[in-house]
Protein backbone atom coordinates (compact mmCIF):
# COMPACT_ATOMS: atom_id res chain seq x y z
CA UNK A 1 0.00 0.00 0.00
CA UNK A 2 2.91 2.77 0.68
CA UNK A 3 4.48 1.64 -2.53
CA UNK A 4 1.01 2.64 -4.28
CA UNK A 5 0.75 5.93 -2.50
CA UNK A 6 4.52 6.83 -2.99
CA UNK A 7 3.56 6.56 -6.66
CA UNK A 8 0.68 8.53 -6.55
CA UNK A 9 2.50 10.88 -4.74
CA UNK A 10 5.03 11.07 -7.49
CA UNK A 11 2.55 11.25 -9.86
CA UNK A 12 2.24 8.11 -11.18
CA UNK A 13 -1.34 7.99 -13.11
CA UNK A 14 -1.49 4.32 -12.81
CA UNK A 15 -1.19 4.15 -9.35
CA UNK A 16 -4.15 6.81 -9.45
CA UNK A 17 -5.79 4.02 -11.32
CA UNK A 18 -5.22 1.58 -8.81
CA UNK A 19 -6.18 3.73 -6.05
CA UNK A 20 -9.79 4.77 -7.67
CA UNK A 21 -10.38 0.96 -8.09
CA UNK A 22 -9.43 0.18 -4.28
CA UNK A 23 -11.86 2.69 -2.94
CA UNK A 24 -14.68 2.11 -5.79
CA UNK A 25 -14.83 -1.63 -4.00
CA UNK A 26 -13.88 -0.90 -0.26
CA UNK A 27 -16.47 1.48 0.21
CA UNK A 28 -16.19 0.73 4.40
CA UNK A 29 -12.24 1.59 4.04
CA UNK A 30 -12.34 4.06 2.02
CA UNK A 31 -12.35 7.14 4.24
CA UNK A 32 -9.09 5.39 5.23
CA UNK A 33 -7.26 5.03 2.10
CA UNK A 34 -8.27 8.76 1.29
CA UNK A 35 -6.84 9.79 4.57
CA UNK A 36 -3.31 8.33 3.52
CA UNK A 37 -3.46 10.61 0.41
CA UNK A 38 -1.71 14.37 0.34
CA UNK A 39 -4.32 17.42 0.94
CA UNK A 40 -4.69 19.28 -2.04
CA UNK A 41 -3.55 22.88 -1.49
CA UNK A 42 -6.40 24.77 -3.63
CA UNK A 43 -10.16 24.31 -3.87
CA UNK A 44 -10.68 22.70 -6.96
CA UNK A 45 -13.64 22.96 -9.37
CA UNK A 46 -15.68 19.85 -10.27
CA UNK A 47 -17.47 19.98 -12.89
CA UNK A 48 -20.49 17.75 -13.48
CA UNK A 49 -22.23 17.21 -17.46
CA UNK A 50 -25.48 15.72 -17.58
CA UNK A 51 -28.33 15.30 -20.33
CA UNK A 52 -30.41 12.38 -21.71
CA UNK A 53 -28.26 9.74 -23.65
CA UNK A 54 -27.25 11.06 -27.31
CA UNK A 55 -27.31 14.50 -26.42
CA UNK A 56 -23.67 14.79 -26.94
CA UNK A 57 -21.76 15.15 -23.59
CA UNK A 58 -19.08 13.00 -24.17
CA UNK A 59 -18.28 14.37 -27.68
CA UNK A 60 -18.66 17.98 -26.23
CA UNK A 61 -16.68 16.97 -23.58
CA UNK A 62 -13.77 16.22 -25.07
CA UNK A 63 -13.22 19.08 -27.05
CA UNK A 64 -13.61 21.27 -24.06
CA UNK A 65 -10.86 19.45 -22.36
CA UNK A 66 -8.96 19.61 -25.61
CA UNK A 67 -8.87 23.61 -25.09
CA UNK A 68 -7.76 23.31 -21.43
CA UNK A 69 -5.04 21.04 -21.77
CA UNK A 70 -3.59 23.15 -24.56
CA UNK A 71 -3.66 25.77 -21.83
CA UNK A 72 -1.75 23.22 -19.95
CA UNK A 73 -4.36 22.20 -17.39
CA UNK A 74 -4.28 19.18 -16.31
CA UNK A 75 -7.71 17.58 -16.53
CA UNK A 76 -9.56 14.72 -14.72
CA UNK A 77 -12.36 12.92 -15.95
CA UNK A 78 -15.05 10.36 -14.33
CA UNK A 79 -17.18 9.08 -17.25
CA UNK A 80 -20.26 7.07 -15.23
CA UNK A 81 -22.64 4.58 -17.60
CA UNK A 82 -25.04 2.43 -16.17
CA UNK A 83 -24.84 -0.89 -14.81
CA UNK A 84 -27.29 -3.66 -15.74
CA UNK A 85 -30.08 -4.41 -12.74
CA UNK A 86 -29.83 -7.80 -13.75
CA UNK A 87 -26.36 -8.90 -14.89
CA UNK A 88 -24.84 -6.10 -12.69
CA UNK A 89 -22.24 -5.99 -15.41
CA UNK A 90 -22.02 -2.67 -17.07
CA UNK A 91 -20.70 -1.55 -21.12
CA UNK A 92 -18.56 1.56 -20.87
CA UNK A 93 -18.36 3.37 -23.88
CA UNK A 94 -17.75 6.73 -23.38
CA UNK A 95 -13.79 6.42 -24.16
CA UNK A 96 -14.83 6.13 -27.96
CA UNK A 97 -15.81 9.95 -28.30
CA UNK A 98 -12.86 11.02 -26.08
CA UNK A 99 -10.58 8.99 -28.08
CA UNK A 100 -8.33 11.97 -28.92
CA UNK A 101 -7.18 12.04 -25.51
CA UNK A 102 -5.97 9.46 -25.03
CA UNK A 103 -2.72 9.15 -24.17
CA UNK A 104 -2.07 12.58 -23.18
CA UNK A 105 0.44 13.26 -20.65
CA UNK A 106 -2.28 16.29 -18.94
CA UNK A 107 -5.74 13.89 -19.25
CA UNK A 108 -6.77 11.12 -16.88
CA UNK A 109 -10.07 9.57 -18.04
CA UNK A 110 -11.84 6.69 -15.56
CA UNK A 111 -14.65 5.03 -16.93
CA UNK A 112 -17.29 4.44 -13.98
CA UNK A 113 -20.37 2.34 -14.00
CA UNK A 114 -23.45 2.78 -11.75
CA UNK A 115 -23.18 -0.08 -9.95
CA UNK A 116 -26.84 0.41 -8.89
CA UNK A 117 -27.03 3.97 -7.71
CA UNK A 118 -29.87 5.55 -9.36
CA UNK A 119 -29.03 9.60 -9.16
CA UNK A 120 -27.18 9.20 -12.66
CA UNK A 121 -23.63 8.79 -10.61
CA UNK A 122 -22.47 5.58 -8.61
CA UNK A 123 -22.01 5.46 -4.48
CA UNK A 124 -18.48 5.76 -4.16
CA UNK A 125 -18.49 8.95 -6.80
CA UNK A 126 -17.69 11.90 -3.60
CA UNK A 127 -14.84 9.21 -2.46
CA UNK A 128 -13.16 8.97 -6.03
CA UNK A 129 -13.26 13.16 -6.18
CA UNK A 130 -11.62 13.23 -3.20
CA UNK A 131 -8.84 10.53 -4.98
CA UNK A 132 -8.54 12.66 -7.63
CA UNK A 133 -8.41 16.11 -5.71
CA UNK A 134 -5.64 14.29 -3.96
CA UNK A 135 -3.72 13.86 -7.14
CA UNK A 136 -3.61 17.51 -7.96
CA UNK A 137 -5.62 17.94 -11.19
CA UNK A 138 -6.82 21.55 -11.94
CA UNK A 139 -10.11 20.33 -13.30
CA UNK A 140 -12.21 17.42 -12.33
CA UNK A 141 -14.89 16.60 -15.01
CA UNK A 142 -18.22 14.14 -13.98
CA UNK A 143 -19.92 12.79 -17.00
CA UNK A 144 -23.28 11.18 -15.58
CA UNK A 145 -25.02 8.43 -17.14
CA UNK A 146 -27.96 9.53 -20.16
CA UNK A 147 -29.49 11.16 -17.74
CA UNK A 148 -33.70 11.37 -17.72
CA UNK A 149 -35.62 13.50 -15.71
CA UNK A 150 -34.70 12.76 -12.16
CA UNK A 151 -30.81 11.75 -12.02
CA UNK A 152 -29.77 14.96 -10.31
CA UNK A 153 -27.40 13.44 -8.00
CA UNK A 154 -24.81 15.33 -9.53
CA UNK A 155 -25.77 18.62 -8.25
CA UNK A 156 -25.00 17.41 -5.20
CA UNK A 157 -21.07 16.42 -5.91
CA UNK A 158 -20.45 19.01 -8.62
CA UNK A 159 -19.42 22.84 -8.21
CA UNK A 160 -20.92 23.93 -11.91
CA UNK A 161 -23.39 21.62 -13.86
CA UNK A 162 -23.84 21.99 -17.47
CA UNK A 163 -27.31 20.45 -18.62
CA UNK A 164 -26.19 18.98 -22.65
CA UNK A 165 -29.78 19.36 -24.73
CA UNK A 166 -30.00 18.95 -28.20
CA UNK A 167 -33.08 20.29 -30.65
CA UNK A 168 -34.03 16.57 -31.38
CA UNK A 169 -34.77 15.71 -27.72
CA UNK A 170 -38.89 16.26 -27.45
CA UNK A 171 -41.30 19.14 -27.66
CA UNK A 172 -41.30 22.03 -25.87
CA UNK A 173 -43.42 20.16 -22.91
CA UNK A 174 -40.29 18.15 -21.77
CA UNK A 175 -38.46 21.79 -20.89
CA UNK A 176 -41.15 22.59 -18.46
CA UNK A 177 -40.81 19.20 -16.16
CA UNK A 178 -39.20 19.77 -12.52
CA UNK A 179 -35.72 18.00 -11.88
CA UNK A 180 -33.03 18.08 -14.42
CA UNK A 181 -33.83 20.99 -16.52
CA UNK A 182 -34.10 23.04 -13.19
CA UNK A 183 -30.39 21.80 -11.99
CA UNK A 184 -28.81 23.68 -14.49
CA UNK A 185 -26.00 26.23 -14.52
CA UNK A 186 -25.35 26.40 -17.41
CA UNK A 187 -27.68 25.15 -20.74
CA UNK A 188 -25.52 23.37 -23.42
CA UNK A 189 -27.35 23.70 -26.15
CA UNK A 190 -25.39 20.71 -28.88
CA UNK A 191 -26.07 20.59 -32.48
CA UNK A 192 -26.54 23.98 -33.15
CA UNK A 193 -26.22 22.35 -37.35
CA UNK A 194 -29.76 21.10 -37.17
CA UNK A 195 -32.39 22.68 -38.41
CA UNK A 196 -34.72 23.36 -35.80
CA UNK A 197 -32.03 24.20 -33.34
CA UNK A 198 -32.74 28.04 -33.67
CA UNK A 199 -36.71 27.38 -32.53
CA UNK A 200 -35.26 25.50 -29.66
CA UNK A 201 -33.55 28.24 -28.46
CA UNK A 202 -36.43 30.58 -28.67
CA UNK A 203 -38.43 27.43 -26.36
CA UNK A 204 -35.64 27.35 -24.01
CA UNK A 205 -35.36 31.04 -23.43
CA UNK A 206 -38.98 31.65 -22.94
CA UNK A 207 -39.03 29.14 -20.31
CA UNK A 208 -36.27 29.96 -18.41
CA UNK A 209 -37.15 33.84 -19.01
CA UNK A 210 -40.09 32.30 -16.55
CA UNK A 211 -37.96 31.48 -13.72
CA UNK A 212 -37.32 33.98 -11.05
CA UNK A 213 -33.69 33.69 -10.88
CA UNK A 214 -33.31 33.34 -14.57
CA UNK A 215 -30.49 36.22 -15.04
CA UNK A 216 -27.88 33.84 -13.36
CA UNK A 217 -28.72 30.85 -15.99
CA UNK A 218 -26.80 31.09 -19.01
CA UNK A 219 -27.67 29.32 -22.58
CA UNK A 220 -24.78 28.12 -24.56
CA UNK A 221 -25.13 27.11 -27.92
CA UNK A 222 -22.49 25.03 -29.69
CA UNK A 223 -22.23 22.31 -32.41
CA UNK A 224 -19.29 19.83 -30.93
CA UNK A 225 -18.86 17.94 -33.92
CA UNK A 226 -18.01 21.20 -35.93
CA UNK A 227 -15.90 22.75 -32.93
CA UNK A 228 -17.92 25.41 -32.51
CA UNK A 229 -18.82 27.42 -29.13
CA UNK A 230 -16.13 25.56 -27.62
CA UNK A 231 -14.12 28.60 -26.33
CA UNK A 232 -17.14 30.25 -25.08
CA UNK A 233 -18.29 27.38 -23.13
CA UNK A 234 -14.84 27.16 -21.36
CA UNK A 235 -14.54 30.78 -21.05
CA UNK A 236 -18.08 31.02 -18.88
CA UNK A 237 -17.20 27.12 -17.09
CA UNK A 238 -14.15 29.48 -15.79
CA UNK A 239 -15.59 32.21 -14.58
CA UNK A 240 -18.78 30.75 -13.07
CA UNK A 241 -15.75 29.05 -10.15
CA UNK A 242 -14.58 32.75 -9.56
CA UNK A 243 -18.36 33.91 -8.94
CA UNK A 244 -19.60 31.09 -6.93
CA UNK A 245 -16.62 31.34 -4.90
CA UNK A 246 -16.62 35.75 -4.27
CA UNK A 247 -20.29 35.29 -3.90
CA UNK A 248 -20.27 32.58 -1.10
CA UNK A 249 -22.36 30.19 -3.03
CA UNK A 250 -19.53 27.81 -3.32
CA UNK A 251 -19.57 27.65 0.66
CA UNK A 252 -23.28 26.52 0.33
CA UNK A 253 -22.45 24.27 -1.98
CA UNK A 254 -19.67 22.71 -0.48
CA UNK A 255 -21.87 22.19 2.44
CA UNK A 256 -24.96 20.71 0.81
CA UNK A 257 -22.20 18.15 -0.47
CA UNK A 258 -20.94 17.36 2.83
CA UNK A 259 -24.31 16.60 3.92
CA UNK A 260 -25.01 14.18 1.54
CA UNK A 261 -22.30 12.65 1.43
CA UNK A 262 -22.51 11.86 5.15
CA UNK A 263 -26.15 10.83 4.41
CA UNK A 264 -25.03 8.44 1.40
CA UNK A 265 -22.37 7.13 3.56
CA UNK A 266 -24.93 6.09 6.49
CA UNK A 267 -27.33 5.20 3.64
CA UNK A 268 -24.77 2.58 2.29
CA UNK A 269 -23.74 0.81 5.53
CA UNK A 270 -27.83 0.46 6.19
CA UNK A 271 -27.86 -1.42 2.83
CA UNK A 272 -25.27 -3.47 3.92
CA UNK A 273 -26.98 -4.41 7.14
CA UNK A 274 -29.91 -5.18 4.92
CA UNK A 275 -28.31 -7.04 2.39
CA UNK A 276 -26.81 -8.70 4.61
CA UNK A 277 -28.94 -9.82 7.34
CA UNK A 278 -31.46 -12.54 7.79
CA UNK A 279 -34.36 -10.72 8.45
CA UNK A 280 -37.91 -12.10 7.86
CA UNK A 281 -39.44 -9.80 5.52
CA UNK A 282 -42.70 -11.13 5.99
CA UNK A 283 -43.28 -8.50 9.06
CA UNK A 284 -41.47 -5.42 7.52
CA UNK A 285 -42.82 -3.74 10.52
CA UNK A 286 -40.28 -5.38 12.62
CA UNK A 287 -37.46 -5.16 10.74
CA UNK A 288 -37.88 -1.16 10.23
CA UNK A 289 -37.45 -1.47 14.25
CA UNK A 290 -34.66 -4.18 14.17
CA UNK A 291 -32.74 -1.98 12.17
CA UNK A 292 -33.34 1.26 14.09
CA UNK A 293 -32.52 -0.48 16.95
CA UNK A 294 -28.97 -1.33 15.65
CA UNK A 295 -28.37 2.07 14.34
CA UNK A 296 -29.47 3.74 17.97
CA UNK A 297 -27.41 0.90 19.77
CA UNK A 298 -23.65 1.70 17.92
CA UNK A 299 -25.05 5.71 18.52
CA UNK A 300 -25.40 4.65 22.51
CA UNK A 301 -22.36 2.60 22.23
CA UNK A 302 -19.91 5.53 20.85
CA UNK A 303 -21.38 7.78 23.36
CA UNK A 304 -20.34 5.70 26.12
CA UNK B 1 -12.43 -8.42 -5.11
CA UNK B 2 -14.27 -6.02 -7.47
CA UNK B 3 -16.14 -6.25 -10.29
CA UNK B 4 -14.03 -7.97 -13.21
CA UNK B 5 -13.17 -5.16 -15.44
CA UNK B 6 -12.42 -6.24 -19.09
CA UNK B 7 -10.80 -3.90 -22.10
CA UNK B 8 -12.12 -4.94 -25.43
CA UNK B 9 -10.27 -3.06 -28.09
CA UNK B 10 -9.30 -3.24 -31.66
CA UNK B 11 -5.87 -2.59 -32.64
CA UNK B 12 -5.10 -2.19 -36.01
CA UNK B 13 -6.37 -1.04 -39.29
CA UNK B 14 -9.57 -3.06 -39.41
CA UNK B 15 -12.81 -1.45 -39.03
CA UNK B 16 -14.62 -4.43 -38.63
CA UNK B 17 -15.77 -4.93 -35.12
CA UNK B 18 -19.48 -6.79 -34.77
CA UNK B 19 -17.88 -9.61 -33.24
CA UNK B 20 -15.81 -7.44 -30.13
CA UNK B 21 -19.38 -6.17 -29.66
CA UNK B 22 -20.66 -9.11 -29.69
CA UNK B 23 -17.97 -10.19 -27.02
CA UNK B 24 -18.13 -7.09 -25.37
CA UNK B 25 -22.14 -7.29 -24.65
CA UNK B 26 -21.98 -11.19 -23.37
CA UNK B 27 -19.63 -10.44 -20.93
CA UNK B 28 -21.91 -7.22 -19.30
CA UNK B 29 -24.19 -10.08 -19.52
CA UNK B 30 -22.15 -11.90 -17.43
CA UNK B 31 -21.65 -9.27 -14.70
CA UNK B 32 -18.21 -7.32 -15.93
CA UNK B 33 -17.68 -3.78 -16.31
CA UNK B 34 -16.42 -3.83 -20.51
CA UNK B 35 -14.82 -0.83 -21.56
CA UNK B 36 -15.07 -0.85 -25.33
CA UNK B 37 -12.16 0.92 -26.91
CA UNK B 38 -14.04 1.27 -30.34
CA UNK B 39 -11.77 0.27 -33.90
CA UNK B 40 -8.37 1.13 -35.23
CA UNK B 41 -6.93 1.50 -31.86
CA UNK B 42 -2.49 1.64 -31.43
CA UNK B 43 -1.18 -1.05 -28.92
CA UNK B 44 -0.48 2.02 -27.25
CA UNK B 45 -3.87 3.26 -26.72
CA UNK B 46 -4.62 -0.51 -25.86
CA UNK B 47 -2.08 -0.50 -22.85
CA UNK B 48 -2.09 3.15 -21.98
CA UNK B 49 -6.28 2.81 -21.34
CA UNK B 50 -6.48 -1.04 -20.05
CA UNK B 51 -3.50 0.68 -17.15
CA UNK B 52 -5.91 3.88 -16.57
CA UNK B 53 -8.95 2.03 -16.34
CA UNK B 54 -7.44 -1.18 -14.36
CA UNK B 55 -8.64 -3.21 -15.87
CA UNK B 56 -8.21 -7.08 -14.68
CA UNK B 57 -8.23 -8.83 -17.98
CA UNK B 58 -7.52 -7.35 -22.15
CA UNK B 59 -9.58 -9.04 -24.87
CA UNK B 60 -8.17 -8.39 -28.89
CA UNK B 61 -10.29 -8.53 -31.52
CA UNK B 62 -7.91 -9.09 -35.02
CA UNK B 63 -9.06 -9.93 -38.77
CA UNK B 64 -6.67 -8.22 -40.54
CA UNK B 65 -4.23 -10.76 -40.43
CA UNK B 66 -1.55 -8.25 -38.54
CA UNK B 67 -2.06 -10.49 -35.01
CA UNK B 68 1.86 -11.55 -34.56
CA UNK B 69 2.96 -8.02 -34.82
CA UNK B 70 0.51 -6.37 -32.52
CA UNK B 71 -0.23 -9.33 -30.38
CA UNK B 72 3.57 -9.04 -29.91
CA UNK B 73 3.32 -5.03 -29.50
CA UNK B 74 0.74 -4.98 -26.81
CA UNK B 75 2.42 -7.65 -24.95
CA UNK B 76 5.84 -5.72 -25.50
CA UNK B 77 4.38 -2.80 -23.98
CA UNK B 78 2.59 -4.07 -20.93
CA UNK B 79 5.95 -5.98 -20.08
CA UNK B 80 7.53 -2.32 -20.10
CA UNK B 81 5.06 -1.12 -17.79
CA UNK B 82 5.49 -3.92 -15.62
CA UNK B 83 1.52 -4.35 -15.68
CA UNK B 84 0.40 -8.39 -15.08
CA UNK B 85 -2.71 -8.15 -17.52
CA UNK B 86 -3.56 -11.03 -19.35
CA UNK B 87 -4.34 -10.98 -22.57
CA UNK B 88 -6.50 -13.03 -24.64
CA UNK B 89 -7.09 -13.05 -28.26
CA UNK B 90 -10.23 -13.39 -30.85
CA UNK B 91 -10.89 -12.67 -34.73
CA UNK B 92 -9.87 -14.64 -37.55
CA UNK B 93 -6.75 -16.80 -36.51
CA UNK B 94 -4.53 -19.22 -38.63
CA UNK B 95 -4.95 -22.55 -36.32
CA UNK B 96 -1.32 -22.28 -37.20
CA UNK B 97 -0.13 -19.35 -35.28
CA UNK B 98 -2.06 -20.07 -32.72
CA UNK B 99 0.59 -22.10 -30.65
CA UNK B 100 3.43 -19.26 -31.05
CA UNK B 101 0.93 -16.59 -30.01
CA UNK B 102 0.54 -18.77 -26.37
CA UNK B 103 4.08 -19.20 -26.16
CA UNK B 104 4.46 -15.15 -26.66
CA UNK B 105 1.99 -14.86 -24.01
CA UNK B 106 -1.06 -14.42 -24.93
CA UNK B 107 -4.11 -16.36 -22.51
CA UNK B 108 -6.34 -17.73 -24.87
CA UNK B 109 -7.09 -17.62 -28.48
CA UNK B 110 -10.91 -17.90 -29.67
CA UNK B 111 -11.28 -18.74 -33.14
CA UNK B 112 -14.76 -18.38 -35.09
CA UNK B 113 -17.64 -20.84 -34.14
CA UNK B 114 -16.57 -20.49 -30.35
CA UNK B 115 -19.49 -19.93 -27.86
CA UNK B 116 -19.96 -17.12 -25.89
CA UNK B 117 -20.42 -19.60 -22.81
CA UNK B 118 -16.76 -20.77 -23.72
CA UNK B 119 -15.69 -17.32 -23.79
CA UNK B 120 -17.18 -15.90 -20.51
CA UNK B 121 -16.11 -19.23 -18.26
CA UNK B 122 -12.61 -18.90 -19.83
CA UNK B 123 -12.45 -14.98 -19.45
CA UNK B 124 -13.48 -15.37 -15.91
CA UNK B 125 -10.96 -18.02 -14.91
CA UNK B 126 -8.27 -16.28 -16.84
CA UNK B 127 -9.30 -13.57 -14.64
CA UNK B 128 -8.58 -15.25 -11.38
CA UNK B 129 -12.24 -15.11 -10.14
CA UNK B 130 -14.09 -18.45 -11.52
Amino acid sequence: MQELIDKFKNGDKYALAKIISLVENNINYAWEIIEKLPKPDKDIQIIGITGSPGAGKSTTLSKMVKKWVEKGLKIGIIAVDPSSPFSGGAFLGDRIRMRNLSGKENVYIRSVASRGSVGGLCDSIYDIVDVMKAFGFDKIIIETVGAGQSEIEVIFVADTILLVLSPNNGDEIQLFKAGIMEIADAYIVNKMDLPESDKFILQLKNTLSLESDSKSKVILPVSAIRNEGINEIIQWIDNHFNDIINSGEYKLRKNRRMKRRVRSAIMRNIDDIIESGDFEFENLFDLKNKIMNFICEVNNNEEN
Amino acid sequence: MGKIRVLVGKPGLDGHDRGAKVVARALRDAGMEVIYTGIRQTPEDIVNTALEEDVNIIGLSILSGAHMKLCEKVLKLLNEKNAKIPVFLGGIIPEDDIPELKKMGIAEVFGPGTSLETIISKVKEIAGTN
